[in-house]
């Protein structure tokens, strides 16, 4: 797969990563797995961690980080570790919706199209070509504009931008799978295509998938910030670290480096956690695959 | 292997031809309106009778590998008939032929790859007999587990477990066979099945075939470049050339007076484990045509030491000499 687009952005940083801790990936899988379960924790527990409502102001505008407010006010006197708690709840529900849909849509598809073949084959990788060259995040902005703001808006211009490299992906597999003689093995004793495709081809494809998988959500993550900078994500005052982001960077200049650096903070914990996760995995699962990707 | 066989016909070839379409650029496909083939098997016709073994010799790219996977319908034919049983298997059409393909089956020259890798050898061998609702799920293991303990990979409930990645290349060859018997079919092509095994392991997997032969009551088409194991196992051979068949006589026959030039140099290509033993030394001219272009007439002449002008012109077809059959105009 191309590395230089943004769609691969977690494939960038793992490989960074990996460079910079060596071959030891399996404390690098354990370290992301760490972060990604405390975020998750967070988002299933927020109301009880968070200290205030997100969504109502609980003091003075713009107060530096004390012992009542953590993480500081924002300009409309929000907490902001309240909204960076909560924050969570929308980065995670918005990935995992969005890699449901992609990976919903674009692995059945490419089992199908790398199974069967012949012109079907050739319409629908155009097809998938055709979006994947689309810089991701355009894209993204672009379906959004056009579907307006809302958890599953955002997450389907999100998973349009992902479906084509589940796609890709598990076409070529499928592809060089099913010339494996066990496949021909399968089609002599009988079974049927469906049998052949399910259990005799989607377990072979099937690590491949997960490490995808994993991959995807740290880059849905990041587009789902990256919509939400842009003000094309949910609808304000809910939280969200993107729009928190975008909202605080105003106030750098004034030195209220809070308001930013929190939501920044955690967007790049959550992105980077994900990433080692699934570096971990496909270490783990194709180990003789590394560069290919 | 001569024991008393019936002789009734169970499997008869007629005519059978696979072409395959070569790819062209699309430029030469839209001026050149010829297709290019490659002749893989070009108008191939036996018969193999009940409880018999047909070997198929020939060399790499003779076709043998094609005309197997031809004759058990795992490639489309161009042409041809397949009667087995009186059952014309070209004119089944899809879940008729799923159905039928407990009635045949294969076994592969790589046990390495033949097997799921993410199943367990259990569920290999048991899989052909839930595809066609062949007993109970108890039934099934019961009978998988006397299986495997006929063919020594014991402990049985072991292996049951395993994945094929933790058994060696003999094992699992004897894992495909079990496969390939598991549904009782009649008929077995065993496409060069030992070709990837090693001496020692060979003459075990060739042994245990013979003796599934005679249990089953099956009957074998044999395919090798191996002469050892043809003569080993087979009751008749084929010579097979260009994907034409050339000769095709009793072992004892072809092994003792081979008639075809080409079979001749084939057998003189066996070493003789005797320094002092002087025979004549025959050797094909060049390599094997390629199949996209069949030479003209007879299809050995470019390379036959013994061609005439007849056999620049005219294909010979194959004819009884003294009960056998040879294409060839000289003999």
């Amino acid at each position: 797969m191309v590395k230089n687009s943004n769609q691969m952005m977690s494939a960038r940083i793992s490989s960074f990563l990996k460079d910079l801790l060596g071959d030891s990936s399996g404390i690098m899988a354990a370290l992301g797995f760490v972060i990604l379960i405390i975020f998750i924790l967070m988002a299933i527990f927020a109301p009880l961690i968070a200290p205030y409502s997100p969504v109502q102001p609980s003091g003075n505008p713009l107060t530096a980080p004390n012992w009542h407010h953590l993480m500081g006010t924002d300009n409309m006197g929000y907490d902001v570790f309240s909204r960076f708690i909560f924050g969570s709840r929308m980065a995670l529900i918005i990935a995992f919706i969005a890699t449901l849909i992609a990976a919903g849509v674009g692995i059945p598809l490419g089992l199908i199209v790398g199974y069967f073949g012949g012109p079907l084959d050739r319409i629908i990788t155009m097809i998938m070509d055709s979006v994947y060259t689309f810089p991701g995040l355009i894209l993204a902005i672009a379906i959004a504009a056009v579907l307006g703001p809302g958890i599953i808006n955002i997450s389907l211009s999100i998973a349009v931008v992902y479906i084509p490299t589940y796609y890709r992906v598990i076409r070529s597999q499928v592809a060089s799978a099913k010339n494996e003689l066990y496949v021909e093995s399968a089609y002599s004793i009988g079974a049927k295509t469906s049998t052949i495709i399910f259990k005799y081809i989607l377990p072979n494809v099937l690590p491949s998938i997960i490490v995808v998988l994993s991959m995807n959500i740290a880059d849905a993550i990041m587009t789902e910030a990256g919509l939400s900078f842009l003000g094309l994500g949910i609808t304000p005052p809910t939280p969200d670290w993107g729009y928190d982001l975008a909202n605080g960077q105003q106030f750098l200049i004034s030195n209220d480096w809070w308001m930013a650096f929190f939501p920044g903070v955690a967007i790049i914990l959550i992105v980077l956690g994900f990433s080692m996760f699934a570096e971990g995995l496909n270490e783990y699962f194709n180990p003789n695959i590394g560069e290919k990707r | 292997m001569v024991n008393k066989m019936n002789t009734e016909t169970f499997l008869k070839v007629e005519h059978l031809r696979k072409e395959f379409d070569l790819k062209v650029p699309w430029i030469e496909a839209i001026f050149k309106h010829k297709k290019k083939t490659v002749k893989a098997v070009d108008d191939v016709s036996f018969e193999i009778k009940r409880g018999e073994t047909l070997g198929i010799v020939g060399e790499s790219g003779s076709g043998k590998t094609t005309l197997g996977r031809t004759v058990i319908r795992l490639i489309e034919p161009t042409s041809g008939k397949i009667i087995m049983d009186n059952t014309d298997l070209t004119e089944l059409r899809g879940e008729v032929l799923r159905r039928a393909r407990r009635d045949f089956s294969i076994i592969f020259q790589d046990p390495m790859a033949s097997l799921n890798p993410y199943m367990r050898i259990g569920k290999i061998v048991s899989h052909p007999l839930k595809i066609h609702n062949i007993g109970t799920k108890q039934e099934r293991k019961e009978k998988i587990l006397s299986l495997f303990e006929k063919f020594n990979l014991t402990p049985p409930g072991e292996f049951y477990n395993r994945f094929p990645k933790y058994l060696s290349g003999g094992q699992r060859q004897r894992v495909v066979i079990a496969r390939a018997l598991i549904t009782n079919p009649k008929f077995i092509v065993a496409d060069e099945p030992t070709a990837m095994l090693d001496v020692s392991v060979r003459s075990q997997i060739l042994k245990l075939m013979i003796q599934v032969k005679k249990e089953f009551k099956l009957t074998y088409l044999f395919i090798t470049h191996d002469l050892a194991s043809a003569k080993y196992i087979c009751d008749r051979i084929g010579v097979m050339y260009l994907g034409k068949i050339i000769e095709i006589a009793k072992k004892e026959d072809i092994f003792k007076e081979p008639l075809h030039p080409y079979t001749k140099i084939l057998m003189s290509a066996i070493p003789i484990p005797d320094p002092n033993v002087k025979r004549e030394k025959l050797m094909p001219k060049g390599e094997i045509p390629s199949a996209t272009n069949i030479p003209k007439g007879c299809r050995f002449h470019t390379r036959c030491p013994f061609a005439k002008d007849i056999c620049k012109e005219q294909e010979p077809d194959l004819r009884n000499v003294n009960g056998r059959l040879v294409a060839c105009h000289i003999v």
